[in-house]
């Protein structure tokens, strides 16, 4: 019986060995760049598995539901997505990269979380010469290696660099000094920032915002992602005699220890957490701890905006996030919008022809969607490049301030909704 | 004795001038076909996978030594990988060391803080050398974290490729070379004195120390060399990804290559690179099964820890014994006969 068994087990293995080898590797010929015309194969780099799991499934459902609403069509051209696991870590993202463009034969690819993963890819597209659209990977290191070499100039980027992208912080809160809103006892800074590539890039952008407009920047702290005990940190930034508090939290229940806890140990702070309203759940575990916080994001703008989210967290049952949400629904609206337009002016759309039309229509910011939900409009400049044009009527995240859960548009002036108001024990 | 056998029989005479260089005629094949591998295999992203499979197997084969021979699991092991990544990317990016200067000091490197951390811990229990080796090799990766002026931190260091060609044939070769210089370096050390010593101690203790096996000594050597080839593997794997953070020091890449040499088998040092070179492209070709292949590959390896706790090395000597003794029970029958 007992030899019944193993035997039973060893050929079961090999038989599961041997399928799976040939389902691998069967006979898939390399068609790297190549399309029918007719169709067009994108490969969408996701971090699907592993720690971060939840925010790649979270811009798959939002791409596959925009896909069955175009019903996988633009035009005559039939899209087929192909969901490329970068589990969040270089290596694996380059294997699974490549053998989206040999063995899937992928034409364009879009994504790409973590700036370490799309350093990577990179090398693999600028190989294949396939064109990638809408990175999300975007700190300096992804423009650094985009100027290192033209190969490189097959990577656009969905999001600036978060110098770029910071300055807003500085600005909402000095204006409101200059207009008399807020006098803080002293104008003194203090950052803060989960210790990734973008919690480094930005917490560090902010800083010199802050300091380009005259603040004394008196410290800064990083804590690993996930942290929930931020006392010492607080009692350095009591210490420290700062009125503002910022930096870039991505995880909610982090988000919200810190905001509880600088309740707790009576912080007389502005306190700023970028990505707070990343996870629609921020509210369910800051509380009223939240209120006044201020954070710059994606939201769902307007009644269509509002339908969106109603109808993403209805067919998924999980509150959708603005940047899984609406602006992935963009990011597929510009890339969407950018293959019609590939198809209009070329006879076949494929990695060669939908490059040269990001050269022609792109880069020189002839294309450009003024029709998305979390941006007023997304285009690009040569000048500027890889990242898209920021400014009021380009890339701009608004400033929210949060009461009881809800935002209030402080900044900018073309979305604000009310000012920036100041805690009665700071003034 | 075995000169006069090789004398009569040439397959004899290879085999033991090939084990003199620790090699074996089928390991020498073995290796053969896998530097051949670049010319009969034209699918990029197939070579790309073989390039993964080798750096895994070759670090399992290191790491084999140390839990297969002295029985201590060096959980710290990602960190000197990490470890040997920086030293070589740091000393091309900020002082234009080449790579082929580079690999070999991150190598050293590795080595000594493999000594440094087997001079503090080998004298405890295993256990207790597991857990205080991990400890290190998460210091370490808070260190490559918290010196972001030097190392870049979490924003990612980039370091430049090995070669101008973005294709795997180049590293392929380049992984294939040095899992074949560790392999002779690994087969030399245990089937020397050395390698007695390491197996005593790692079989009795207490018996290899009464029977003049100074412990430490022996455990120090075995540790500094596993570590060394952490940090060569790590040096190989900065120049071909282009790219390192310290989460390459995680305990989560650990996992990978236990799993590599549980199932190769501990104790073997071929085992890990055989079980990498099957594992790693089948893992691969279950990528669109997504969390599942998680699933399957843990069922693998209960099953093969409930059935095959030796491994594919102890499968492997199974089988050769069984041929051997169908042989040999053809050979009685025939000389019966006649």
């Amino acid at each position: 019986m007992n030899h019944m068994w193993k035997r039973a087990t060893a050929l079961l293995l090999t038989l599961v060995m041997a399928v799976a080898l040939l389902a691998g590797c069967s006979g898939k010929q390399e068609t790297a760049g190549g399309g029918d015309g007719k169709s067009l194969k994108i490969g969408y780099c996701l971090p699907l598995t592993g720690a971060y799991a939840d925010f790649g499934n979270e811009v798959k459902d939002t791409t596959e539901l925009y896909l069955k609403d175009i019903n996988y069509k633009v035009g005559d051209i039939t899209i087929v997505p192909v969901w490329i696991d970068t589990q969040g870590d270089p290596e694996a993202g380059t294997k699974a990269y490549e053998q989206a463009v040999v063995q899937d034969g992928i034409q364009m690819s879009m994504y790409c979380q973590f700036s370490s993963v799309a350093v990577a890819v990179m090398e693999v597209a600028a190989k294949y010469g396939i064109p990638h659209v809408c990175s999300t990977g975007a700190t300096a290191l992804v423009n650094e290696k985009w100027q290192s070499d033209e190969k490189y100039h097959v990577w656009l980027k969905a999001y600036p660099s978060p110098d770029k992208l910071s300055v807003a912080y500085a600005e909402v809160i000095n204006e409101a000094v200059e207009s008399g809103i807020w006098t803080p006892k002293q104008m003194k800074y203090f950052s803060f920032g989960e210790d990734t590539d973008w919690g480094r890039s930005f917490s560090a952008a902010v800083g010199d915002s802050f300091a380009a407009k005259g603040w004394e920047v008196v410290g800064e702290d990083y804590f690993k992602a996930g942290e929930t005990d931020f006392y010492a940190m607080l009692n350095k930034v009591k210490a420290s005699g700062a009125t503002v508090l910022a930096g870039n939290i991505n995880s909610a229940p982090s988000a919200a220890a810190l905001l509880k806890q600088a309740r707790e140990v009576n912080l007389e702070a502005l306190i700023v957490v970028d990505a707070l309203s990343e996870d629609g759940r921020f509210y369910e575990m800051a509380g009223a701890a939240s209120d006044y916080a201020l954070d710059s994001r994606a939201m769902y703008s307007g009644d269509e905006g509002k339908a969106l989210e109603k109808r993403l967290t209805e067919t998924y049952n999980y509150p959708s996030s603005p940047a899984g949400g609406c602006f992935t629904w963009d990011h597929m609206a510009w890339a969407m919008g950018l293959i019609e337009l590939v198809a209009s002016k070329n006879e076949t759309v494929d990695s060669a022809t939908i490059y040269k039309t990001i050269q022609e229509e792109v880069w020189t910011g002839k294309y450009v969607r003024d029709d998305l939900y979390s941006v007023p409009c997304l285009k690009y400049s040569e000048a500027n490049l890889p990242d898209p044009e920021v400014g009021t009527d380009a890339f701009i995240f608004p400033v929210m301030q949060f009461f009881g859960g809800e935002p209030t548009v402080v900044y900018p002036d073309t979305m604000k909704t009310d000012d920036l108001k100041i805690p009665d024990y700071m003034k | 004795m075995n000169d006069l056998i090789a004398k009569k029989n040439g397959y004899a005479a290879l085999k033991l001038g090939l084990g003199k260089v620790g090699l074996s005629p089928l390991s020498l094949a073995g290796f053969i076909i896998l530097f051949l591998a670049p010319f009969y295999i034209t699918n990029n992203y197939l070579l790309r996978v073989l390039v993964s499979a080798v750096y895994f197997g070759t670090l399992g084969m290191g790491f084999d030594l140390s839990v297969g021979y002295i029985g201590v699991a060096n959980w710290g092991y990602a960190g000197l990988t990490g470890l040997g990544a920086y030293v070589s990317a740091l000393l091309l990016v900020n002082f234009g060391v080449s790579p082929a200067i580079g690999i070999p000091v991150a190598a050293i490197v590795s080595g000594l803080m493999g000594m440094l951390i087997g001079l503090l811990t080998l004298r405890m229990n295993p256990v207790f050398t597991s857990i205080v080796a991990w400890f290190f090799g998460l210091m370490l990766q808070s260190l490559c974290t918290s010196l972001p002026n030097l190392t870049r931190g979490s924003l990612g260091l980039t370091v430049p490729q090995l070669y101008e060609s973005p294709w795997p044939k180049p590293y392929f070769l380049t992984i294939v070379a040095i899992a074949f210089v560790v392999y002779i370096a690994l087969n030399i050390v245990v089937n020397s004195r050395l390698g007695l010593a390491f197996r005593a101690l790692g079989q009795d203790y207490e018996a290899a120390r009464t029977s003049g096996v100074y412990p430490v000594k022996y455990k120090l050597l075995n540790f500094s060399i596993s570590c060394m080839i952490a940090g060569l593997c790590g040096a190989f794997y900065a120049h071909f990804i282009g790219i390192i953070t310290p989460d390459l020091m995680a305990t989560k890449h650990i996992i990978t290559i236990l799993v590599m040499t549980y199932i190769g088998g501990r104790g073997s040092i071929w085992g890990p690179l055989v079980a990498s070179l099957i594992l790693t492209p089948l893992l691969e070709s279950m990528n669109s099964l997504l969390e599942f292949k998680y699933i399957i590959y843990g069922l693998l390896l209960i099953a093969v820890m409930i059935y095959y706790p030796g491994g594919l090395a102890k499968l492997f000597y199974t089988c050769v014994d069984k041929v051997k003794a169908l042989l040999a029970k053809g050979k009685a029958k025939e000389t019966a006969t006649k």
